[in-house]
């Protein structure tokens, strides 16, 4: 002890967050070792060395080979990171400026928006200009969910955008979605109610380089402000009144942070449709393994989501050989029992 | 530091809180104990200092109304300790302490944070809790973290919603110290709500006595509580005595009105 406390603390600390260095690693290497597991696995079985020399050299590969790896497998297992990284960022941001270890892209009904969006651009056929419906529905899951955290950000400015009015407000909301939808769903004929149940299990299937590059693109302009406000999350962990009295404007903060959380969300399940419980288990698992300093929180939050949904992708496509199971439906049936193994820990620690 | 109350007075909706609370200049280096019965508007008054809620009257600190300044620049001149203690989160308590200072300086020197945190956790006698998370910490524990994380932002102003409501004696004295060396270190000012009468009568310079919300009393701690004054603040009955060494302490003898709100 003596020996330890004649450190410095920013020395100690150096040595005590070492083991969160690896551990970034290791779930990055996860995620690597699960895509290329992903792109050998499927109906046409491909050897690893075919997926390595695949993937370096495109063209020393039989076309049929290439098609399969380059336009089917690999922008699958992309998606799955990209995705998986929006909703655990997104999830792990929420939970923080709302103070609620239950809040994630689902709690306050952007998910659900997306999916009335969705289902009344396939109910009504929308096709302006003879723009195919492929690219109408996640336009119309866009706006869903957009005008969700509009009304959200609405009622708060109202209301005061406390953590419990934003909740409030989100679960009233997710409630009204799911009876529109299921209005919805009552009109519909019979083609369309079978594409609109379709679309609200959740499913990479139709992924595409152009998809994952837009998302990637959202990505990439929400992590910087997410970096930007890092610490200013970590500081409200301690409490409101606390990060307040910093100088933080907790209020703003709140907003800013529900946009960006929309941004990601929105623009991740519309081209998937609902995918839940990634963006609520993935937190958990950073905290776990990484704390409550942002620094290492949000990336952890995003990796453990990463991995969650490459790993439901896998899944997907194994568990009954030849057939695409809907991602949605293997991450709430692996993410469940997961939620409930990490909350009942986290109970029996005392953090909830 | 100086630190001029004017006419201070706030409420919610129609009801009145406070009214007129003025407090002269005293001089910089002082404590100020806010002392009064529950729900008289202690918290109230800290938290308006602190910008957190809207009031009539001026507060002027060095000079300048308080309310006038943007939050962020407030935030390095006043730090504030609410009375609830820091949520029991897994963050460290060494994280937690630095992300006071970065929340709104994200870019401040690593060298600077470095010498501000060693100093705190040396100065509370806290470094073996350095590395735990909040969770696993008692509520005492946690009130000092609280405390780190305003002390390391060394403002000119410390409001203290009861820092040591949580705490044994030791910790107690250990606080009352800390905080005066900060305040006389940066010629500052500590307004500290408090419960312990004898606690402040001991600790601090000047008392600041409310009751209805209006203040009963200010002064030097003998003048402002008096046997009168305990009466008519907390509806009991009791003395002022000196000890041997002559500071006055508190004895209560009985309630007065049974029923007083």
């Amino acid at each position: 002890m003596s020996e330890l406390s004649s450190r410095s603390l920013a020395d100690q600390y150096r040595r005590f967050s070492y083991r969160r260095y690896l551990w970034i690693c290791l779930f990055a290497a996860t995620i690597i070792g699960i895509t290329l597991f992903n792109i050998m696995s499927g109906p046409a079985g491909l050897g690893i060395w075919d997926v390595l020399k695949g993937i370096w050299s495109p063209d020393s590969l039989s076309p049929t080979d290439r098609t399969i790896i380059w336009d089917f497998r690999l922008p699958y297992s992309v998606m799955a990171i990209c995705v998986g990284a929006c909703l655990g960022l997104a999830g792990a941001e929420m939970q923080t400026v709302l103070n609620n270890p239950l809040a994630s892209p689902s709690t306050l009904g952007v998910l659900y928006a997306a999916t009335l969006g969705a289902s009344i651009a396939i109910l009504i056929q929308a096709a302006p200009f003879g723009i195919s419906q492929n690219y109408i529905i996640p336009v119309f899951a866009f706006l869903g969910a957009i005008t969700s955290i509009l009304m959200l950000l609405g009622v708060s400015r109202l209301f005061g955008a406390t953590a419990d009015t934003v909740i409030l407000f989100g679960i009233a909301m997710v409630f009204a979605l799911q009876a529109l939808i299921s209005l919805i769903q009552f009109v519909a004929d019979s083609d369309s109610l079978q594409q609109i149940v379709f679309w609200t299990m959740g499913s990479l299937a139709r992924a595409s380089w152009e998809k994952v590059f837009i998302i990637a693109a959202a990505l990439a302009v929400c992590v910087p402000f997410s970096v930007r406000h890092m610490w200013k999350m970590t500081a409200l962990r301690g409490g409101e009144e606390y990060a307040k009295s910093y100088g933080v404007s907790v209020d703003r903060l709140r907003l800013i942070v529900l946009l960006r959380v929309s941004v990601l969300t929105a623009v991740a399940v519309s081209f998937t449709g609902v995918i839940g419980f990634v963006g609520l288990v993935g937190p958990h698992i950073s905290r776990l393994v990484f704390g409550e300093d942002h620094r290492f929180y949000l990336p952890g939050a995003a990796l453990a989501s990463a991995v969650i949904l490459s790993g439901a992708s896998v899944l997907s496509k194994s568990i009954i050989p030849g057939i695409l199971i809907p991602d949605g439906i293997v991450t709430a049936l692996i993410g469940i029992p997961l939620f409930l193994a990490l909350l009942i820990n986290q109970k029996r620690k005392g953090l909830v | 530091m100086k630190l001029i109350l004017k006419n201070l007075s706030l409420g919610y909706g129609k009801k009145t809180i406070l009214q007129d609370i003025s407090c002269p200049e005293v001089t910089p280096g002082s404590l100020i104990g806010v002392l009064g019965a529950n729900g008289v508007g202690k918290s109230s008054l800290l938290r308006s200092i602190a910008g957190f809620q809207d009031y009539n009257g001026e507060v002027l600190a060095n000079g300048q109304a308080l309310q006038a300044l943007p939050q962020k620049k407030r935030s390095q001149l006043v730090s504030y300790l609410p009375q609830t203690l820091p949520q029991p989160t897994s963050l460290t308590a060494y994280e937690a302490v630095i992300s006071a200072i970065r929340a709104v300086r994200e870019f401040a020197p690593n060298a600077e944070i470095n010498r501000l945190t060693e100093h705190v956790f040396d100065q509370l006698a806290i470094r073996h809790l350095a590395f735990q998370s909040l969770a696993s910490m008692s509520g005492g524990q946690r009130q000092l973290i609280g405390l780190a994380q305003v002390l390391v932002r060394k403002p000119e102003l410390l409001l203290l919603d009861e820092p040591t409501s949580a705490l044994d004696l030791k910790w107690q004295m250990s606080v009352f110290e800390v905080v005066r060396n900060m305040i006389s270190e940066r010629q500052g000012i500590c307004l500290m709500a408090i419960h312990d009468i004898n606690l402040a009568m001991r600790q601090c310079d000047y008392i600041l006595l409310l009751a209805d919300g209006q203040c009963l009393s200010f002064g030097a701690p003998k003048e402002a509580m008096t046997a009168a004054h305990l009466e008519k603040a907390y509806g009991v009955s009791g003395r002022v005595e000196f000890c041997s060494q002559g500071t006055p302490y508190v004895i209560a003898d009985t309630i007065l009105h049974k029923n007083l709100v």
